[in-house]
């Protein structure tokens, strides 16, 4: 019980003067997730990965599942998430392995990238997602790197995906729909001599939302049925040639044309 | 800026800056007037004027201003005796004057002076039955009202006592609904309910929580609009019961009021023909007895008045199945009672009592304490039995499955008040306060009393929902039905004939809240005279509202199934890890409010030709999650009132008036409790077709083998999350718009009064109202994300703006008790058009405030905006008493009442994803209306004066004399398939698949939510059939003493 509440109470039970105490409660950091459901994530280079054999396997667009925990009463939350790259890899990695089913639950958790999520988003409802007992005074700083094996009789097959600066925006009127931040991805494939290495920002927008031309991803207004996406987005998003809808514009744009 | 709020409770608490109330529901009434020389005609000033009554702890003296005015307040309602003496005048008296409460009558009269000739008529004034200084529409019950009508039919509300809320019946143009009473449109959880000042609504939703006897009360007055500053917090009606005093003598009375079963005409069974059963509930009993007595412990000083009242009610249940003999025609099958099927034992009940004991203190003769505890505790079900829950419970309309359904509630309330009266500086400055605490505590058991935990019994048994054809006579091998063997091969030898579509195993899930609500409140009056008099007021308050909820699932599990799929991610729980989902035995919920509010008014009798009354009203309420933490504050609730009264005969005895007023809603609890943080559920899904095949192994044998790890199915599809295997609502808090707006409603009322004949008046008055903001949940990603804000406003801009649009006239006609008859009458032509009926649905009956349906999905909007279900249109009621006096000792008391109101609009709904009947498939209201409702009642009592004035009653009601038997529901579920609005007109319209011209494009096609159109094998069969009737004819018999 700190003091400060103590006070407001005074002020506002004392009837006199109080319209000190009238704005709405902030919110914890949120991030949108259901299971079935994911965000679409598009990458754009930093560091391209090399010509030659390496270009094929440059990170272009995929979807990303994220999920907190938070313990009730307790201010701390956690955050998961994983990529569609690696969640085909272990699907097909089950169907040749024949794993148990108890197996098969014990493997996919090795896909998923663990963390610290802040608990208030800060003056420009930004979140973001930090390595557990890392130095919070730089967020941004944060890595992540995730290295998946693909066993079984499938080629092993090493992927690593190492995350810096995630940033996920939490407001109201935008409850963690837009992601972005910084990855380090790698691939070496059994024999190959080299591992193909490229550096990315991304941009992660939700739900992750199949379409086929622009016009699919208009979001549903007033009883038009359109897309599930925010539809403070409509104007902004665009069909990405993968098959799922992106936006146009750098997140934090958009969310500051929210925030007026 | 977070507070923590149990520390600002308990310094409020501790430091006593929790200041008192103001009781101005008990003390409410006033008499004014003015005093006239009869010869001069000029006013007449230092005349003493002295009110007695009954009613009244000794007298009350004022003295006449200089402009011969006179104002009494702070009066409890009664019949009074007023005496006007001046020396060189002669004394004049008025008896028998009837006072409601919170009325302010004028009682002008001119006095004679002593040189007058004796011979000379003297006009004075009569007695005024219209209030000429306030614009409120509604009535008042008083105590000859509330002993002589029969208020309501046996049982109403679940319970078989007389709760004196019920007065809101015999209001002009207002009507029951789900959970208490609809005012000016509005939902019974918006209405302020009070007992002697205090609320007793419930925290958590808003509806009646402590049903007191009306045996008790001395009036009760409901105000329907044109509200003063005084008046806030809700954007219904007020209900305000004034219980009574004890008084210097010795008053009491004992009585009985019994409706048994055998005076009661058969009910109507209800048979579904889409589900194979049938069902009839037939009461068996309801009945009220009790006594009540007052009177003094010191003489002038301190008096008592106590009361206990215990009523109980009693339902027998009978259900059976049916066997499909022949299905050639779809829209008719025709089926066959499985008489073994049959079952009758099997009852519904609700017992409880009220109870009240009050002391009334004058220490000094300006001033007035009062301490009081009231309440009504009951119990409901039991082994074996239905609980009957008052309000929040129905009867069942189906198959009982007494496994899941049967139980024992006990719903206790009790209220404690403390307040202070008091007058100063010659009785220019009047304090009215009051210190007060209300509590509810619910708590729900299973059938066989296992409790929360148990590792045996019913609390233990896992609920299982199984949503595919069940052959009856795998039920009846297992248990849970009853069939005799021939039926049983019967079925056996046809197979598909006798099919369930859907059952419940498993035992039922405890359940304990407890609600409180601390209020304190205090107001000043003060008397001015300026350009004519001034009647001042201001006052101070702050409510704190608390719950501490318990809620649990039978089994820790809950396995809803769809053919071999099921889920189980109902059940508490929270999800630590990915993956990693810990079960919990229990939900808590804490949340917790904090409101306080001022306001000012001014009521301005400019020459005591016009009243002008201006005031203004702010409130604030601040909402607190489980983790006390601020979850949503509702701000800057400026209300403005203003209104002008106009006496133009100005003589008291008719009035023109216009009021108007906004009004602001208390954010019940529920909102926070689901969604501050979030409840925590979640669980697992099972898919094995072997394992998991409950249509035709039996639950207990089955289940376990059915949730094992192995079967656990991969919920994500393919998608990419982190946990595969475990789903749970992450318990995040909702969201809250930054610029939300508290909910709010503005009225205008205006109209007309006049005193026909003496005690008699006729009104006609028009009422307009509609919302400004509503505060509801929404989701902007079809589901995905829900946040709290305004429909239409702010970053819910995209969904449709939240309208509730109530027009009403409204012509009355009332008849005072005077002259041993009584009359009253009225008839309301309104209109309730929108697509907000207020806190809760009337379609679903869901009771969630400020979380109903209306508004998730964007994509559900068309359609939605019509007539709402309360649009009732016509109202009518009457009411006559009259009393024969045969000699000295005795008499004979008859009264007759009618209530008529035309039928409700219905719909026709689909289902969207998991909202089930969120489709209308048509526009609001545009099916065909149900049909008129009427019922008479009619009593009869005799009545013998006995030595020592008491008097012995006895008599009896008949109601619905007519036995009356109209449809009051239908089934609206057009189907039970996804689909999506449609462009026709009414339900007729609508075409399928098996019809040509019915292509996708077609405005009239019934479109699945793949845009296909669908045949018409969707349609549900019971579609427009009567799901329920109008109670058949009864009679309640009434035996009373009163000395």
């Amino acid at each position: 019980m700190k003091t400060g509440h103590w006070v407001c109470g005074l002020v506002c039970g004392g009837v006199l003067g109080v319209f000190a105490c009238v704005e709405q409660p902030q919110g914890y950091c949120q991030i949108a997730q259901q299971q079935g459901q994911a965000h679409f994530a598009v990458y754009t280079d930093i560091t391209p990965m090399k010509e030659g054999a390496c270009a094929a396997k440059k990170l272009t667009a995929e979807r990303i599942g994220f999920e907190t925990y938070q313990l009730p009463m307790q201010d701390k939350i956690n955050i998961a998430w994983r990529t569609e790259t690696l969640q085909q890899r272990f699907e097909e990695a089950s169907k040749a392995s024949h794993w148990s089913a108890e197996e098969e639950q014990e493997v996919s958790l090795t896909l998923n990238v663990l963390g610290e999520y802040s608990s208030k988003p800060d003056a420009e409802n930004r979140c973001y997602a930090l390595n557990n007992g890392s130095n919070l005074d730089d967020p941004l700083l944060v890595e992540f790197s995730k290295t998946f094996e693909a066993a079984g009789t499938l080629p092993a097959t090493t992927y690593t995906y190492g995350w810096r600066n995630v940033v996920v925006y939490s407001m109201p009127a935008s409850p963690g729909q837009l992601v972005e931040g910084e990855v380090t991805y790698s691939i070496q494939e059994e024999g190959a001599s080299e591992v193909c290495t490229g550096k990315y920002h991304f941009v992660a927008l939700w739900p992750a939302y199949k379409c086929k031309s622009d016009e699919d991803c208009t979001p549903s207004v007033r009883g038009q049925e359109g897309s599930p996406i925010n539809p403070d987005f409509a104007g902004f998003l665009k069909c990405h040639e993968k098959g799922y809808c992106t936006v146009t514009l750098p997140p934090k744009e958009l969310i500051e044309k929210l925030s007026k | 800026m977070h507070q923590t709020l149990l520390s600002w409770a308990r310094w409020a608490l501790l430091t006593g800056v929790v200041v008192a109330s103001v009781s101005w529901a008990q003390s409410s009434s006033v008499f004014v007037g003015t005093v006239r020389d009869a010869l001069t005609k000029e006013p007449v000033a230092e005349v003493v004027v002295t009110v007695t009554a009954p009613e009244k702890l000794g007298e009350e003296i004022v003295v006449t201003d200089g402009t011969g005015s006179y104002r009494i307040s702070q009066l409890p309602p009664g019949t009074y005796q007023l005496r006007f003496e001046k020396k060189n005048y002669r004394s004049f008296e008025r008896e028998g004057v009837l006072l409601d409460s919170h009325k302010t009558l004028r009682v002008n009269i001119e006095m004679a002076p002593l040189s007058m000739d004796a011979q000379e008529e003297v006009v004075v004034g009569q007695t005024p039955v219209i209030d000429v200084d306030s614009a409120a529409v509604g009535m008042v019950a008083n105590e000859a009202f509330l002993r002589k009508m029969p208020l309501t039919r046996p049982g109403y509300g679940n319970t078989g006592a007389v709760v004196f809320s019920a007065v809101a019946l015999s209001t002009p143009g207002v009507q029951g609904d789900a959970y208490g009473f609809s005012i000016a449109g509005t939902t019974s959880p918006e209405n302020a309910v009070f007992v002697d000042g205090l609320s007793v609504s419930s925290p958590h939703t808003g509806i009646l929580g402590t049903h007191l006897s009306a045996e008790f009360m001395q009036d009760v007055s409901v105000i329907t609009g044109g509200f003063m500053p005084e008046y806030g917090r809700t954007t219904g009606g007020i209900i305000s019961g004034t219980t009574k005093s004890g008084s210097n003598e010795f008053h009491g009375s004992v009585f009985m009021v019994f409706a048994p079963g055998a005076l009661t005409g058969k009910a109507k069974s209800v048979s579904n023909v889409a589900s194979q059963y049938g069902y009839l509930n037939e009461r068996q009993y309801s009945g009220e007895f009790g006594f009540d007595l007052g009177g003094p412990i010191v003489k002038d000083k301190l008096w008592f008045y106590v009361g206990f009242a215990p009523s109980m009610l009693k339902f027998k249940l009978s259900t059976w199945y049916s066997r499909l003999v022949d299905d050639s025609n779809p829209e008719a099958p025709i089926y066959q009672r499985l008489e073994s099927s049959a079952r009758d034992h099997l009852r519904a009940d609700n017992r409880g009592y009220s109870y009240i004991a009050k002391l009334s203190y004058q220490p000094a003769s300006n001033h007035n304490l009062s301490l009081e505890i009231f309440g009504s505790p009951s119990e409901a079900g039991g082994s074996g039995r239905w609980s009957l829950g008052k309000w929040e419970q129905s009867l069942p309309a189906g198959y009982i499955q007494d496994n899941v359904t049967l139980g024992r509630l006990q719903e206790d309330s009790r209220d404690l008040l403390l307040k202070y009266a008091g007058s100063f500086w010659e009785k220019r400055v009047l304090v009215d306060a009051h210190l007060g605490w209300h509590h509810q505590r619910n708590r729900w058991f299973s059938d066989d009393g296992s409790l929360l935990g148990a590792t045996s019994g019913m609390t233990s048994m896992p609920l299982t929902w199984v949503d595919e054809g069940i052959e009856m006579a795998n039920l009846a091998d297992w248990g849970y039905i009853t069939l005799s063997e021939a039926d049983k091969a019967l079925c056996r030898a046809n197979p598909g004939t006798c099919v369930i579509d859907g059952f419940w195993f498993g035992g039922s899930s405890p359940e304990d809240t407890k609600l409180d609500r601390v209020s304190a409140k205090a107001m000043g009056t003060l008397l001015l005279q300026a350009w004519g008099h001034h009647v001042v007021k201001a006052g101070v308050n702050m409510e704190f509202m608390s719950m501490d909820s318990l809620n649990s699932v039978a089994g820790g599990r809950y396995l809803f199934g769809r053919s071999s799929f099921y889920d189980d991610y109902e059940r508490y729980g929270v999800l630590l890890g990915p993956d990693v989902f810990r079960e919990d035995l229990y939900s808590r919920s804490q949340p917790k409010s904090i409101t306080y509010g001022a306001f000012v008014q001014d009521s301005w009798s400019i020459f005591d030709k016009v009243t002008v009354n201006v005031g203004v009203r702010w409130d604030q309420q601040q909402l607190y999650g489980s983790d006390n933490k601020l979850a949503l504050v509702i701000g800057n609730q400026w209300s403005p009132r203003a209104g002008v009264v106009y006496d133009f005969m100005q003589n008291g005895k008719s009035k023109i008036f216009v009021n108007y007023a906004r009004l602001y809603e208390t954010v019940p609890l529920s909102v926070i409790e689901n969604s501050f943080p979030g409840r925590r559920k979640g669980g697992y899904a099972y898919v094995s077709s072997a394992d998991c095949d409950f249509a035709n192994e039996d639950v207990r044998v089955a289940f376990e083998r059915c949730v094992r790890a192995e079967n656990r199915a991969n919920m994500s599809w393919g998608a990419p999350n982190p946990s595969q295997y475990a789903f749970a609502s992450n318990g995040q808090s909702a969201l809250v718009d930054p610029q939300l707006k508290p909910q709010s409603t503005d009225e205008i009322v205006a109209g007309v009064e006049y005193e026909v004949f003496e005690n008699a008046s006729l009104g006609f008055n028009y009422t307009r109202r509609y919302m400004n903001h509503v505060i509801e949940n929404m989701s902007r990603d079809n589901g995905y994300t829900y946040f709290i804000g305004n429909p239409g406003f702010g970053i819910a801009k995209e969904f449709p703006e939240a309208t509730r649009s109530y027009n009403a006239f409204t012509l009355t006609f009332r008849k005072v008790f005077s002259g041993l008859w009584f009359a009253q009458a009225s008839y309301t032509y309104a209109t309730l058009k929108g697509n907000y009926s207020g806190l809760f649905k009337p379609e679903t009956n869901k009771l969630s405030p400020n979380a109903t349906t209306d508004f998730d999905f964007l994509v559900l909007s068309p359609n939605r905006s019509g007539n709402l279900p309360l649009d009732n249109r016509h109202n009518i009621q009457a009411q006559v008493s009259k009393e024969f006096e045969f000699s000295s000792k005795m008499s004979l008391g008859l009264s007759l009442s009618y209530f008529g109101i035309s039928g409700a609009p219905t719909n026709a709904y689909g289902n969207y994803k998991n909202a089930y009947g969120e489709v209308f498939i048509t526009p609001r209201g545009s099916g065909k209306r149900l049909p008129w409702y009427s019922t008479v009642h009619a009593g009869v009592k005799f009545n013998v004066r006995l030595a020592g004035g008491s008097v012995f009653s006895v008599g009896g009601t008949i109601f619905n004399l007519f036995n009356f038997r109209t449809t009051t529901a239908v089934d609206e579920n057009f189907t039970y398939t996804d689909v999506l609005p449609s462009g026709a007109k009414t339900p007729e319209d609508i075409c399928f698949r098996e019809d040509p011209a019915c292509t996708p494009d077609n405005p009239n096609a019934l479109r699945g939510t793949d845009g296909m159109v669908l045949s018409s094998s969707a349609k549900n069969k019971n579609f427009g059939r009567a799901t329920n009737y109008q109670s058949p004819i009864s009679a309640r018999l009434e035996a009373r003493i009163t000395f």
